[in-house]
């Protein structure tokens, strides 16, 4: 008897507690889950009208997306510029260890700052900035190349498709680059200076400490930048919408339109959301299977195991 | 029961009294509402009163989004614009029991929220939704119904549908355009007199503009500056490039079945390629900015180096040389003539539109309609299209823009307007459709930026818009 009414206080109590995040738990049903769950049944049926004549079609939206080129290439697209984009990763490191060498003051704080102001800049500003720079016309990075090579170049970065690839890159790691070198810089300072020392001691050259025991202790930030860039490059689209003319097409010669973009078109520029869906079925699949993978990597599941 | 008979009449002549004041309330502010109070007394004399008290509900993006219900002021030109207030105001003068409610919306996505408006019952008039067949109300009934309306109008929003056992190959009217957007080709006069080259007329060629692009590109012998022959639409939109050249030369593509299935495309053909061919023939005329859409910055300015652009925005164009005090150094041309075909010696020009259509689950669609047709025809509405700086697309509305318009703008628009056939959208036709074959818009785009730049030839264009139709069609069997 005396259980019940502990039991049933405890349930008052939860219930007060329950009451203060019921709202966030609705609002999260309603507006996440449940559009995401009438994604999943979307990519079942053929729907090119909301709500009008939608027809079960079984695995034919899946089927169609699967066997059509122009979604291999998104795919192919995606995932090359995600791992293109990687290179923020390593530059964000050397950026790091070298602002870190000048030691704590007001210099390092200025280049720490002066680094890291792109990441606050708005992204269409940034666009409009390097089409300046990285067109073929007497673009900034041609001038400069054409400078160092005493030969004129215009090279299309952002027009020519055999280019297109490399401009964005260069965006997205000039975008990105300060958010890496900070990671990289508060892990590179919190690994004790204890173990320099003894180094040190041992006789132990910068060069050798920095790749004997810097880089070791710095692999679980390299693992965090892997996966969040990965995870943002599988998900990468404005930049690339803008620089493409506000269209999905992946200007130039497609060789810009991600999954992303591939989804987009076929659910706003050709409404057929029953492509669309099944083209964000799969890129939720390919998401979750590198994160997987990723967190399988970087010993994430250890703890469970143990 | 005294008490209660006196409560009985006392409530009783309480209602009549009000019902009675109601009724004489209404009637002093119908006459002092309006400025030309015979004029709104007339035409409120055959609606007004014995309507029923309802709501209309406007959704949708355009001309009501950018304007805001106050007005709006355009940044580059200073230049204001009157809101929608505007309409609602005459609207309720004729109509004052039909009040408006008007939830504008930007272009992102505008096609969900038009369905997700008609999904939840919650609209009665569609801007710019006469594209979205499922949800539109077909309107050729009412325009039987009011021949008033014939010859009025130089575009009528016209789609093709299978909804409801309809003929794909055929045109059904979804709704009324309101406003127009001609494609016209800007001169800069002084580029061409500099170079001595003759000034085309309304009445060209293909290959006049080729020639005339060759011949100004350059550097000008009086200013000594580079300038360049033609900047087509912007390669990000170059498929609206393939519009107008297949038009001219009149190279149909797509052969309209009674289904979509039955429906065939070829794009892999040599006169195809002959299209492509041209639109790379004026490539070497333009900025070599032009890919990358940079070439327009000193377009219609006293620095410009552009001897002929093509616009989408003519308004916009004009209001810019009007601030710029350049209104005799440049000029509109309508784009050149269509060679061959039906429609051979007008104007190759298609026109975008801002239209509106009646929601196929309204309640109201009579009163829809009829504000449709307010939208399109009523003159306090079209003095303020062009006071908001837009073409009127009645025809009658045009009046307007030759009060506000120098001759040498106005008349490239009428011609435009005017030779337009009415059965004819830019968004699905013969030559190209933007909406019923998947990627089409966006392959065309691609492969004519590739032409550009080298990476493939006119055949291999044609080979890869055929290819992606092709997967698409055999998607719907």
């Amino acid at each position: 008897m005396k259980t019940k009414k502990i039991t049933k206080e405890r349930l008052k109590t939860e219930l007060v507690w329950y009451s203060f995040i019921i709202l966030s738990l609705v609002t999260l049903l309603v507006l996440t889950y449940l559009p995401m769950l009438t994604s999943v049944k979307y990519s079942f049926y053929d729907v090119s009208v909301l709500g009008y004549g939608e027809t079960f079609s079984g695995f034919k939206n899946y089927s169609l997306i699967l066997q059509n080129p122009a979604f291999h290439r998104s795919v192919g697209n995606t995932v090359v510029l995600a791992l293109m984009s990687l290179l923020s990763i390593p530059m964000g490191f050397v950026l790091a260890s070298l602002i870190n060498g000048l030691g704590k003051g007001k210099t390092q704080s200025f280049f720490r700052v002066g680094y890291y102001l792109p990441n606050i800049v708005t992204g269409v500003s940034v666009i409009l900035v390097f089409q300046v720079v990285l067109k073929s016309n007497e673009g900034l990075l041609n001038n400069v190349l054409s400078t160092f090579t005493t030969q004129p170049v215009s090279i299309g970065w952002l027009s020519d498709s055999n280019f297109a690839k490399f401009g964005a890159t260069i965006i997205s790691v000039w975008g990105n680059l300060g958010y890496a070198m900070l990671i990289n810089l508060a892990n590179l300072q919190s690994i004790p200076s204890e173990i320099y020392e003894a180094a040190e001691v041992d006789g132990a050259t910068p060069i050798k400490a920095w790749i004997h025991i810097t880089i070791p202790q710095m692999v679980p930030c390299f693992s965090f930048l892997l996966i969040t860039n990965i995870i943002g490059g599988l998900a990468r689209f404005t930049d690339l919408f803008i620089l493409g003319g506000n269209t999905s097409a992946g200007r130039p010669g497609g060789t810009l339109q991600t999954i992303l973009m591939f989804i987009y078109q076929f659910s706003f520029e050709t409404p057929q959301y029953g492509i669309a869906s099944a083209g964000a079925m799969i890129l939720f699949a390919i998401t979750l299977a590198i994160t997987m993978v990723n967190l399988k990597l970087t010993g994430f599941f250890k703890k469970d195991e143990r | 029961m005294k008490l209660a008979k006196r409560m009985m009449a006392v409530l009783l002549s309480l209602s009549l009294t009000l019902s009675l004041a109601a009724c004489g309330d209404s009637a002093p502010k119908e006459s002092s509402s309006g400025t030309s109070e015979k004029e709104a007394s007339a035409n409120v004399s055959e609606v007004a009163n014995d309507e029923e008290p309802i709501t209309l509900k406007l959704v949708g993006p355009g001309l009501f989004t950018t304007v805001g219900e106050t007005g709006s002021m355009d940044l580059v030109t200073g230049l204001e614009r009157p809101g929608y207030q505007v309409v609602v105001e005459r609207w309720n003068e004729l109509h004052p029991n039909v009040k408006l409610e008007i939830e504008t919306s930007p272009w992102d996505n505008w096609k969900a929220v038009l369905q997700t408006a008609a999904l939840s019952n919650d609209v009665d008039v569609l801007l710019h939704g006469s594209s979205i067949t499922a949800i539109a109300e077909p309107i050729g009934k009412w325009l039987d119904e009011d021949p008033s309306l014939d010859g009025k109008f130089s575009m009528l929003a016209m789609r093709r549908t299978e909804e409801n056992g309809g003929d794909f190959s055929k045109y059904i009217p979804y709704g009324l355009t309101i406003t127009a957007n001609p494609l016209l080709m800007v001169l800069d006069k002084e580029i061409f007199n500099n170079y001595g080259v003759t000034l085309p007329d309304g009445n060209w060629s293909l290959e006049d503009v080729r020639k005339v692009a060759e011949s100004t590109t350059g550097i000008d012998p009086v200013t000594g500056k580079q300038t360049y022959g033609i900047s087509m639409l912007g390669a990000g939109s170059a498929n609206k490039n393939y519009i107008w050249v297949s038009r001219a030369m009149d190279v149909p593509a797509i052969d309209f079945g009674p289904t979509l299935k039955e429906t065939k495309v070829n794009y892999n053909t040599p006169e195809t390629a002959a299209v492509f061919d041209y639109i790379n023939s004026l490539y070497p005329f333009s900025s070599p900015d032009y890919l990358e859409g940079l070439d327009m910055e000193t377009s219609a300015t006293a620095d410009s180096n552009l001897a002929m652009f093509i616009t989408e925005s003519s308004y916009d164009v004009y209001n810019k040389l009007q601030a710029g005090d350049l209104l005799d150094r440049f000029m509109f041309l309508p784009l050149p003539n269509i060679e061959k075909g039906e429609n051979a010696g007008n104007t190759s020009s298609h026109m975008g539109d801002w239209n509106m259509a009646v929601c196929n689950t309204s309640e109201n669609k009579e009163m829809a309609w009829e504000f449709i047709k307010f939208m399109a025809t009523d003159p306090v509405v079209q003095e303020w299209l062009v006071e908001s700086n837009n073409i009127p697309n009645y025809l009658d509305g045009l009046s307007y823009l030759e009060e506000a318009m120098e001759p040498a703008y106005y008349t490239a628009i009428e011609q435009v307007l005017k030779q337009q056939p009415l059965e004819f959208s830019a968004s699905t036709n013969v030559y190209y459709d933007s909406g019923n074959f998947g990627t089409l818009a966006n392959d065309l785009t691609t492969v004519i930026n590739e032409i550009f730049v080298g990476n493939m030839t006119s055949q291999q264009a044609a080979e890869f818009v055929q290819k992606n139709a092709d997967d698409f069609m055999k998607g719907l069997q």
